[in-house]
């Protein structure tokens, strides 16, 4: 009699356990799915796996090298915000180009995209370039993102090879200092300005380029 | 009459030196398609060729056309591999192990007293063992007695930016200090000894391969692989058709360059 009531007790403690985590696989996990520029070293790419784990609970995590797309469920419960993703991917270096968060119950969210604001008069267009340090494709992206989120930038494309920055803006909203500025503030050395020590730490490996040196 | 014979004396010496000089030169010669494998591990296992897949998570055996041969081993971001007589070692990235397998299936995990963070290489020479620790910057030798720390996060000889690669040859260790865009190398008690490479614009030197005749580091940004001496004196480069180099390996007294980028190897001979 002991046995049988040890094994229906076991019995209904495993499946209502088997039924939690079901729920949770199926019903109680959100979805995120971000978009990376420029994993092309694996050791970083790699390395942004790693930093993403810290997210504990994480679950069916999945990184596209070639394309970028990283995806991964969290538990609802925890109420991960896509910013906190962004914020993590982009405190570990990398550059999220767009991300998109499937809740449990079926609302879908999505970060605001790094679009060319429509206020640029192309009447006003000044073209310009700007020598920026850097090494790969993540810098690529990086520098890119940081120039095209300044209100009034037209367009704007950084040459790993030459190093030269080419941009135009609309020169009623923006001008050159601001832009260089944002790089900058991006962690990377232009012609004129240095990047802070703790913004040029906080690259990838991949990233770290030689420092201008420049006297005082 | 003296005057010419020691002007052909001095040419046909110079031609010699000139002819020595091409036939020690390695060349592009065949390519191997490697189809979805990512390579940036090599290591044979008597026979066999073993490529750690990184982007796809596996192990592959391959032939020498690179067709894979049997089932791929399943392993969390496998970097550079090395083997002994009946055994891989793996350095799983992203489970801060070095994974021990017999090329059937994964057994057991190398027990090392420091911990690991994204181990990037190891090598096995007898009983001495290196670790590249990638994170940490540093290397872990286990001189056949206890295991040692070399390095430490800088610029200066001796200190590392993010080591990738590793391998015994005689009685040295010698790194690809990745970030640092350099190779060092030190001696078995883990004192610097030589820093190469260091004024030739790597970016990322993430490869290296030694043999009795050259230092080989692999620049994985500029498409490039490039040759030295022992004294660590920079010969020449190979950089046509390579994308993305992540290793070299010998098989056959080849030399196999792996593509990371281009997934496929680009095989030197003389």
């Amino acid at each position: 009699m002991k046995q049988i009531i040890i094994f229906i007790v076991t019995l209904v403690l495993s499946l209502s356990f088997t039924n939690e985590s079901f729920a949770q696989d199926k019903k109680d996990m959100d979805v995120f799915e971000v978009t990376v520029a420029g994993l092309g070293c694996p050791f970083c790419a790699y390395g942004l796996e790693k930093k993403l784990k810290d997210f504990k609970g994480l679950k069916k995590l999945k990184i596209d090298m070639e394309t970028g797309d990283v995806s991964f469920h969290y538990p609802s419960t925890k109420n991960l915000s896509l910013v906190d993703v962004e914020s993590k991917v982009d405190h570990a270096g990398y550059t999220a180009m767009t991300a998109k968060v499937t809740r449990f119950d079926g609302a879908i969210e999505e970060a605001a995209q790094v679009t060319i604001s429509d206020e640029v008069d192309m009447q006003n267009l000044s073209k310009s370039t700007l020598y920026v340090e850097g090494t790969c494709k993540m810098c690529q992206a990086r520098i890119n993102k940081a120039v095209k989120s300044v209100k009034g930038v037209a367009d704007a494309n950084w040459d790993k090879k030459t190093k030269i920055l080419s941009f135009s803006y609309d020169s009623q909203l923006t001008d050159k200092a601001s832009i260089e500025n944002a790089v900058v503030e991006a962690g990377h050395d232009t012609q004129n300005k240095s990047a802070s020590a703790e913004k040029y730490d906080n690259l990838p490996a991949c990233c770290l380029y030689d420092r201008i040196k420049r006297e005082n | 009459m003296k005057g010419i014979l020691k002007c052909i004396g001095i040419v046909s010496g110079l031609l010699f030196i000139l002819s020595a000089c091409s036939e020690s030169k390695w060349e592009p010669n065949e390519t191997i398609l490697l189809g979805e494998t990512t390579p940036i591990g090599i290591a044979t296992l008597q026979d066999e060729i073993w490529l750690s897949d990184g982007n796809n998570n596996r192990l592959v055996q391959i032939d020498n056309s690179g067709k894979v041969i049997g089932q791929p081993i399943d392993i969390e971001r496998p970097m550079h591999i090395s083997s002994d007589d009946k055994t891989l070692y793996i350095p799983s990235y992203g489970m801060d192990k070095i994974i021990i397998s017999d090329g059937k299936s994964l057994s057991d995990s190398l027990s090392i007293p420091m911990e690991l963070d994204a181990p990037a290489a190891v090598d096995i020479s007898g009983q001495m063992k290196a670790v590249a620790d990638f994170y940490n910057h540093r290397v872990l030798f286990f001189n056949g007695s206890e295991w040692i720390e070399i390095g430490k996060k800088g610029k200066s000889n001796g200190e590392m930016h993010y080591p990738t690669d590793l391998q015994f040859f005689g009685d040295k260790l010698y790194v690809a200090d990745a970030y640092n865009n350099r190779g060092q190398v030190f001696d078995l008690m883990g004192n610097h000894i030589l820093t190469f490479g260091e004024d030739l614009g790597f970016n990322a030197a993430t490869g290296i391969f030694v043999n009795g005749e050259h230092i080989i580091l692999t620049d994985f940004e500029n498409d490039r692989v490039g040759f030295f001496d022992h004294d660590g004196n920079h010969l020449y480069w190979i950089q046509e058709g390579l994308s993305n180099p992540a290793d070299v390996g010998e098989v056959n007294n080849k030399l196999w360059i792996l593509n990371f980028g281009g997934k496929y190897i680009t095989v030197l001979e003389k």
